[in-house]
């Protein structure tokens, strides 16, 4: 009996070692890449970390975090190795480029696991592309409204009460300069408009509330020289050239300028995104308040919007058990977006949206009241590429006064036509 | 010179040799065979396509062609602007500093002008934002306080090229001050000892000695500094952002753009236009060094 006990025994640890497939459940490691740093990455941080708790000995997320131009950068070429990403956050606009490239795992096999219906419909749609679903929206960024309560109150104006819509908003910058303010000697601006970027932002969200749209179905020409686009590069260019309510020259990126007038109170309002909440945060004496961006435009109100989605990459080396596990843990992160909106960032979530944690942050519930007007572009993976003359050359040059917004847009658009009808490489 | 000496120089030159062959020569021909193929980042070669990105270069409807050659004039506009200005500005600092009485004043200056040579260029980026923005800048608070009418320094033309060039002569005039003061302390004493006996001036001495003394020196300082000013790519990056529109874009930020972008890596269009600019730079430089280098009649 003890020979046959022990011929049984070898047999078992025999079996065990040649078998292919490892009996016993072994640990699955996965790689999660993304760009968050700073506070965003000690909230992303946090919820791995209560992953990695919770599945301790079946699934480890290793989160590696670089700056967003080495995420993009890299991230094609390292998908295709087998030491790449198994899961990763991108931008909204980034969704197309990377089934474009073919490292987006289609996720219908598994979308019981994240109800349609719980998640903001226009992020949702952004991940869908020829019928399939390709990402698992992580938030949405609208663009949001910002002003300074203590100069409105200096001003006349109801501190609690911003301006909801174009009409109201040039009252406001009107009783804001007839005040005639002052901050340590410096003069108090009702607004500031950007000559460079956000300052596409704010073209694009005007232009959304006037109803226009950027390209055709297939992107091969550009139709933002429409009135609708007309109009909002005006209304911009009227705010600083012909109201002056806004300074000339704001530098946007790389100076931040509008940011840093906000933070000193010499701006009264800002039309900037949610990621400027840490900021104006962290100085006490700064009594704002916050909103989704208001309807600067003529028509319906629309928020322009962007958003994380969360990929899981279509590695060759991948088993299955490793995308079941990285399905694990997407599910994990998207039913626990409440940690990641304490970043302040606004959940895609209608549950995580509607929980008492979320309603207790400051700003951020404001800020997603008006979820439902959350506008994306439309998408296309030459997108970027069309709007780039915009963004790089015309739009700058009508804020700073050297083209009318007419010739700026005809230019632009022209240009994007005849870039979109060229070939991409 | 014997066999073997030839040898022990071949020995001499094999470090520089090795280096020379694996980050120029390689890469320059690995470069011609990237530019007359299609690349994508994830599969690699794509297609062969000739010579495609050269000749659509010349081809006025092609769009990013026009930004290519833009970005090259911005470039030699930088070039046109700085070179000279460096090349006096560090002049100057050389004969002051070289001219002063005191050693320990003479060590002090070397030092301080030297220093922002050392420091990173996205450090002075800062610097320089905070000093020449156009709402929250120093430099204009100061004009306003004086009563004159604040400038568009990182904004627009062609304040935005003060905004370049000032912090890069700030980096640059250190370094090339030495190089003409260690140029100074070879011009023998005795050659001005000799002038001051036939009666030449200080004017006299410095047109007649140390100019054509410092002629190897100078020619070196204006060579690396023409090719270092068209390879000009993070002041603008950090300080104008390029703008506006493309007007301080220069041909290695428009480069980068190209062969860089996430969304659109086009390394084929990106290296021919890389080798195009090459040509063109190597022939301003052989231009540039051959007028300096003849010789008076």
């Amino acid at each position: 009996m003890p020979m046959r006990n022990c011929v049984f025994f070898l047999l078992l640890i025999a079996a065990l070692i040649i078998s292919p497939k490892p009996i016993l459940a072994k640990e699955v490691t996965l790689e999660f890449w993304n760009g968050f740093t700073g506070r965003e990455g000690r909230g992303i941080q946090k919820i791995v970390d209560s992953f990695n708790k919770e599945y301790k000995g079946r699934i480890r997320v290793n989160m590696v975090v670089m700056s967003w131009n080495d995420f993009y950068g890299k991230l094609a070429l390292a998908v295709h190795t087998k030491r790449g990403p198994d899961i990763g956050v991108v931008h909204y606009d980034n969704v197309y480029t990377a089934i474009y490239q073919g490292i987006a795992l289609e996720l219908d096999p598994y979308l019981d696991k994240f109800p349609k219906e719980d998640f903001v419909k226009s992020v949702w749609e952004v991940s869908d592309y020829n019928t399939h679903h390709y990402g698992i929206p992580l938030d949405v960024i609208p663009l949001a409204f910002y002003w300074n309560k203590d100069l409105f109150a200096a001003a006349g104006l109801d501190p609690e009460k911003p301006p909801s819509n174009r009409a109201e908003f040039l009252v406001a910058c009107e009783k804001l300069n007839q005040a005639d303010l002052k901050k340590n000697g410096q003069k108090v601006w009702p607004c500031m408009i950007p000559c460079t970027w956000p300052h596409f932002l704010l073209w694009q969200h005007i232009f959304f509330c006037n109803g226009g749209q950027m390209f055709n179905s297939d992107c091969t020409k550009a139709r933002y020289n429409s009135p609708a686009g007309e109009d909002a590069l005006q209304f911009l260019w009227d705010l600083v050239n012909k109201y002056e309510y806004s300074p000339r020259n704001v530098m946007g990126l790389p100076a931040n300028e509008g940011k840093e007038s906000f933070c000193r109170g010499t701006c009264a309002m800002l039309i900037e995104g949610p990621w400027m909440l840490s900021s104006f945060e962290e100085i006490p004496e700064l009594n704002f308040g916050a909103t989704a961006a208001i309807n600067l435009g003529t028509g319906e109100h629309r928020i322009w919007s962007s958003g994380h989605t969360v990929i899981i990459f279509k590695k060759k080396s991948s088993e299955p058990v490793q995308i079941s596990a990285s399905v694990t843990f997407v599910e994990y992160l998207s039913a626990h977006s409440i940690e990641w909106a304490r970043t302040n960032a606004i959940p895609a979530r209608y549950s995580v949206m509607s929980s008492e944690e979320f309603k207790k942050i400051p700003y951020l519930p404001q800020i997603a009241r008006d979820v439902d007007k959350f506008t994306f572009p439309e998408q296309h993976y030459r997108y970027t590429e069309g709007v780039q003359p915009l963004v790089t050359e015309y739009l700058n040059l009508c804020l700073i006064n050297k083209m009318s917004p007419h010739e700026a847009l005809v230019k632009a658009a022209n240009e994007s036509t005849t870039q979109l009808q060229q070939d991409s490489d | 010179m014997s066999r073997k000496n030839n040898y022990s120089a071949y020995l001499y030159i094999l470090p520089h040799g090795i280096f020379y062959l694996v980050f120029i020569a390689i890469p320059f021909i690995l470069g011609i065979y990237i530019s007359l193929n299609r690349w994508s980042i994830v599969d690699g070669r794509e297609a062969f396509v000739g010579l495609k990105y050269y000749i659509r270069l010349f081809d006025s409807d092609f769009v990013r062609g026009g930004h290519f050659w833009n970005s090259l004039w911005v470039a030699a506009q930088f070039v046109i602007y700085f070179t000279p200005f460096v090349v006096l500005i560090s002049l100057g600092l050389a004969i002051l500093v070289h001219n002063c009485g005191s050693k320990l004043a003479r060590a002090g200056s070397q030092f301080s002008f030297l220093v922002p040579t050392a420091i990173s260029i996205s450090i002075i980026a800062v610097l320089w934002r905070w000093i020449l923005g156009s709402d929250i800048g120093i430099l204009n608070f100061v004009l306003s306080s004086l009563g004159m009418e604040k400038k568009p320094w990182l904004i627009d033309v062609p304040w935005a090229w003060f905004a370049i060039i000032l912090p890069t002569l700030w980096m640059a005039c250190g370094w090339n001050m030495v190089l003409f003061i260690v140029g100074m302390q070879r011009i023998p004493e005795t050659l001005y000892e000799a002038a001051k006996v036939d009666g030449a001036g200080p004017w006299k001495q410095f047109i007649y000695i140390t100019l054509p003394g410092l002629r190897p020196i100078t020619n070196f300082i204006v060579i690396t500094q023409l090719i270092g000013a068209f390879n000009l790519f993070a002041q603008p990056q950090l300080l104008t952002g390029g703008g506006p529109g493309r007007a301080t874009t220069p041909v290695m930020l428009f480069l980068y753009g190209e062969a860089f972008n996430p969304r659109y890596p086009r390394l084929g269009a990106a290296v021919a236009m890389g080798l195009v600019t090459g040509i063109i730079i190597f022939s301003i430089v052989a231009v540039v060094y051959f007028l300096f280098s003849r010789k008076k009649e």
